[in-house]
């Protein structure tokens, strides 16, 4: 601020006092022939002048606006470097803001305009000085390195940016540990919305001095998850991202997608979602070591992205529920499931018609090989993830329960007639009803699943005044029988039972016949729903109340199960496996016994379309849309014995140091 | 580039016939021992170097600037630097020079760690690729780190300041990946990448990606020549 040394000179309006450099510089631009007329101007004021009061109005009236404010900026002029440190301090603290607190956004822009305004004045009012310093030897010597740093620094950037949008990755381990399917290259770089999947781990998950082996499985789980991710992740032009949550520091977290469900129930669960379409999946790990976790993901990609659908086939051909009716209208029909097939679109899957035509024997649920069809063939029917087979009234012919067998087990046709291995054996969701047609009840009872004849009578649940219509509430695992619960599955009941967390309400089921599961060791079953102690099985439908007598004909009294979960190996009489079995290999069904309860009718009462919907959900959960060859993973273990383990760890911390301490004594020595 | 090469060779020759190298080599050896042997004891220790080379990133913190400490500091301070600077040499060439012999005495000391992937082949059956892979990744990581304390050892005439200084630097990217995983957007984004740490965990399990070949590169150019800029400025400061 100081004006010494640049030629400043005194100023009759001022008093004498120093002026800042804004007005010198003002000053200084006046050309001689303007500063001449201005002079001969005020000389001739003076002359004009009758006092010495008048000549000092006209000096005061010959000066311009901005003189005015020359005290109030020689004032800021000498608070300069203070100023210029707090209007720095405010454009970094601005930017900071900015930058790293979105919430804060609008008061860092306000910080940076303050910063800027303050360094700026500053500046004008300087300007001299600032100049003179840009101009000096020192000041365009630093501009010119400046200009150069800044040039270099953009070009890094620059080559940064393009080699991270087009980097190559080169996996160099024996197995190709890290290296994406092509296929899953593919999906990842075309994705239309971002994805992000989110894993639930615990962060109190460390490895303390003695882990026990779940705690290591969990950890190397833990890793295997966050190794995918990252693989997921490194294609820069996809669009996926990736998030490690513990559930419990962060249960607003888990409410988003779980609700209610208790934490340990969301420990190492993983849920990929669109984040613009804001559909979620959970992955369901088709290997429990997590090895075919690149092809888990990838189905669920599918899925939130919605580029494919999980595939629900419902047969017709049998007197089977029709799927496109509606209860609308005049021909409008209540028995209909268009309500329900438009609750499984919503829910993101491709709903379809299985029509096998009663004298049709060529029939088989696709995934199998079809006549006149390449995989790259658009009319190709997609593949059933699951087949619906909802109240049929007629019987099912042997070459359909041939297909729905084979569905069932896993294996394929091919164009020879041959059998052959398919990726995943079946998922069925059966709705029966007490007239269900004895082929049906037969094909259902060589899977082990027996649907009795007559409908459940309970005196204590049903609706009033509809004797037939069961109000039923889904079963608490832990209310079950004793011999039930042996081979209950907890992970069933709390996925189709309570998915969030939130029990089913209660389900109306007009005339529902019991369901028994087979016990073998083939098959495992859960209830799903009970009825209470005063429930009667009663074989004429026109019959409202029990025969409770003691003559024999009794009717057989509860409690009854309408609704089973069932997993097989194979159907009655099918040897166990002898090698391990894989989850693929497993049969999932969910057995009704009524059908009525999802039609248009009953769609909207009660909880019957969310015990469908769940039971759909669960059995779809695991289903693979595609098929990536797991990898092949080689643990090298480093094991050695007591003086091995002593000679290895000795020499590490002694050997190598010690050659370099000889050295450095020797070179000491030397130089000596 | 000649006069580079004698620089380089010049610097060599004082790295190696000074015992002080040799002790920050000696410590560097020793506490990456430290961290190969940790996890010996463990039920299923794992053939690999994966243990040594995250010690090893830790330990270069210490040891880089260390290193390149004295490089242009003890110039400065004896006065040397004006003789240099009005020899016919080029600033780069100073600079350059002087770089690759910090380098080329980090990659004899870290050449001496390759006693842990003989004891691995004696003992076990380590998968050759990570240990390749690391042992890049450990030499552009050690290459950026030298770079960033020759910046350091340029803007002062002080060895301390120059390694507290370099130290500082390199601790701050060490940890801004951990600084992001608290904030959000493209903020985070842009820390997690500036992070030296995090560029080389793939290197560590075995991947070498182009993105952080070019990412060690880069640090190592712009700090290289930022410290030719810092030197230049001598002649008009």
């Amino acid at each position: 601020m100081s004006a010494s040394g640049t030629g400043g000179t005194e100023d009759e309006g001022t008093g004498g006092q120093r002026r800042g450099d804004w007005r010198r510089r003002r000053r200084g631009r006046v050309d001689p022939e303007t500063a001449a007329i201005a002079a001969q101007e005020l000389e001739e004021n003076r002359n004009n002048a009758d006092s010495p009061g008048d000549l000092a109005d006209a000096a005061q009236a010959s000066r311009t606006l901005a003189s005015l404010f020359e005290p109030f900026l020689d004032r800021i002029g000498s608070y300069g470097p203070p100023i210029v440190l707090a209007g720095i301090f405010g454009l970094i603290s601005g930017i900071v803001v900015v930058a790293f607190v979105g919430s804060m956004r609008t008061y860092g822009y306000v910080d940076i305009v303050i910063g800027g305004v303050l360094v700026l004045t500053v500046a004008l009012i300087s300007l001299s000085s600032v100049m003179a310093a840009f101009l000096s030897r020192t000041g365009r010597y630093g501009i010119n390195s400046l200009i150069m740093i800044l040039a270099f620094t953009g070009i890094v950037v620059l080559i940064n940016f393009i080699s991270f949008e087009n980097n190559k990755r080169s996996d160099v381990t024996a197995t190709n540990q890290f290296s994406l399917a092509q296929s899953t290259k593919q999906l990842l770089r075309e994705l239309k919305e971002p994805v992000r999947a989110t894993a639930f781990y615990a962060d109190s998950d460390s490895l303390g001095p003695n882990p026990d082996q779940n705690t290591r499985d969990r950890l190397a789980r833990r890793a295997q998850v966050e190794e995918t991710f990252k693989e997921f992740e490194a294609l820069r032009s996809s669009k996926f991202s990736f998030r490690i949550v513990d559930p419990i520091v962060q249960p607003e977290i888990v409410r988003v997608y779980f609700g209610s469900l208790p934490t340990p129930l969301i420990q190492e669960t993983i849920v990929v979602e669109g984040l613009d379409s804001t559909l979620t999946h959970v992955v369901q790990p088709s290997n429990i070591n997590y090895s075919e976790l690149e092809q888990d993901l990838y189905t669920s990609i599918l899925v939130v992205s919605g580029q494919d659908r999980k595939t629900i086939y419902f047969l017709s051909g049998h007197g089977e529920r029709d799927l496109d009716t509606t209860n609308a209208g005049p021909g409008g029909d209540p028995s209909g499931y268009d309500n329900i097939r438009a609750a499984l679109q919503r829910d993101n899957y491709d709903v379809r018609t299985l029509l096998w035509s009663p004298l049709d024997e060529n029939v088989f649920v696709p995934g199998e090989p079809e006549v006149n069809c390449v995989s790259s063939d658009l009319n190709c029917r997609p593949s059933a993830a699951m087949v619906v087979i909802a109240g049929p009234k007629d019987s099912l012919p042997v070459a359909h329960a041939s297909a729905l067998n084979r569905y069932l087990l896993g294996v394929k046709q091919d164009a020879g007639g041959n059998i052959v291995d398919r990726r995943e054996a079946g998922r069925l969701i059966f709705l029966a009803e007490p007239q269900t047609p004895e082929s049906f009840a037969e094909f259902m009872a060589s899977w082990g699943v027996f649907i009795s004849r007559g409908y459940i009578r309970d005196q204590e649940r049903s609706v009033p005044n509809l004797p037939h219509t069961l109000q039923i509430q889904a079963s608490n695992p832990v209310d079950l029988p004793d011999e039930v619960k042996q081979s209950i599955d907890f992970e069933a009941a709390v996925g189709i039972i309570a998915p969030k967390g939130q029990s089913l309400g209660v389900t109306r089921m007009p005339g529902a016949a019991p369901i028994q599961v087979a016990s073998d060791p083939i098959r495992s079953s859960l209830p799903l729903a009970i009825t209470s102690s005063s429930s009667y099985l009663i074989d004429d439908l026109n019959r409202t109340e029990p025969d409770t007598g003691r003559d024999g004909q009794n009717d057989p009294r509860g409690p009854f199960f309408p609704v089973y979960y069932v997993e097989a190996l194979g159907p009655i009489g099918a040897q166990p496996p002898t090698s391990a079995i894989e989850d693929t290999d497993i049969t999932r069904m969910v057995v009704f016994g009524d059908s009525d309860f999802v039609n248009n009718l009953n769609y909207n009462l009660g909880s019957g379309a969310d015990f469908f919907l769940n039971s759909a959900n669960y059995l779809l959960g695991d289903y693979s849309l595609v098929s990536i060859r797991p990898k092949a993973f080689t643990f090298r273990e480093f094991n050695l014995n007591r003086n091995e383990y002593n000679f290895v760890r000795f020499s590490s911390w002694l050997f190598m140091p010690g050659i370099l301490g000889l050295m450095a004594a020797l070179v000491w020595w030397v130089r000596r | 580039m000649r006069t580079a090469q004698a620089v380089a060779w010049k610097e060599i020759q004082v790295y190696f016939s000074n015992p002080t190298a040799y002790i920050v080599g000696m410590m560097f050896l020793a506490l990456s021992g430290f961290f190969f042997a940790r996890d010996l004891n463990d039920p299923f220790p794992q053939a690999s170097l994966e243990n040594f080379f995250y010690g090893a990133n830790i330990v270069l913190i210490l040891i880089a600037p260390a290193l390149t400490m004295r490089l242009m500091a003890e110039e400065q301070k004896l006065g040397t630097i004006e003789l240099l600077l009005t020899s016919p040499v080029r600033d780069w060439e100073v600079i350059i020079g002087k770089y690759i012999a910090s380098f080329v005495f980090l990659i004899a000391t870290v050449s001496l760690t390759l006693y842990y992937t003989v004891l691995l082949y004696v003992f076990a059956s380590p998968d050759p690729g990570p240990i390749y892979s690391g042992y890049l990744g450990l030499a552009l990581y050690g290459g950026a780190a030298l770079a960033i304390g020759l910046l350091c050892s340029t803007l002062t005439s002080n060895q301390i300041v120059a390694a507290v200084v370099a130290m500082g630097i390199l601790l701050v990217m060490f940890f801004a990946d951990l600084a992001s995983d608290n904030i959000g957007g493209t903020a985070s984004t842009i820390i997690s990448e500036i992070s030296i740490r995090s560029h080389f965990d793939d290197f560590d399990r075995g991947v070498i990606d182009t993105k952080h070949v070019v990412y060690y590169l880069s640090v190592i150019a712009f700090f290289l020549f930022m410290s030719i800029r810092a030197l230049e400025s001598r002649r008009w400061r």
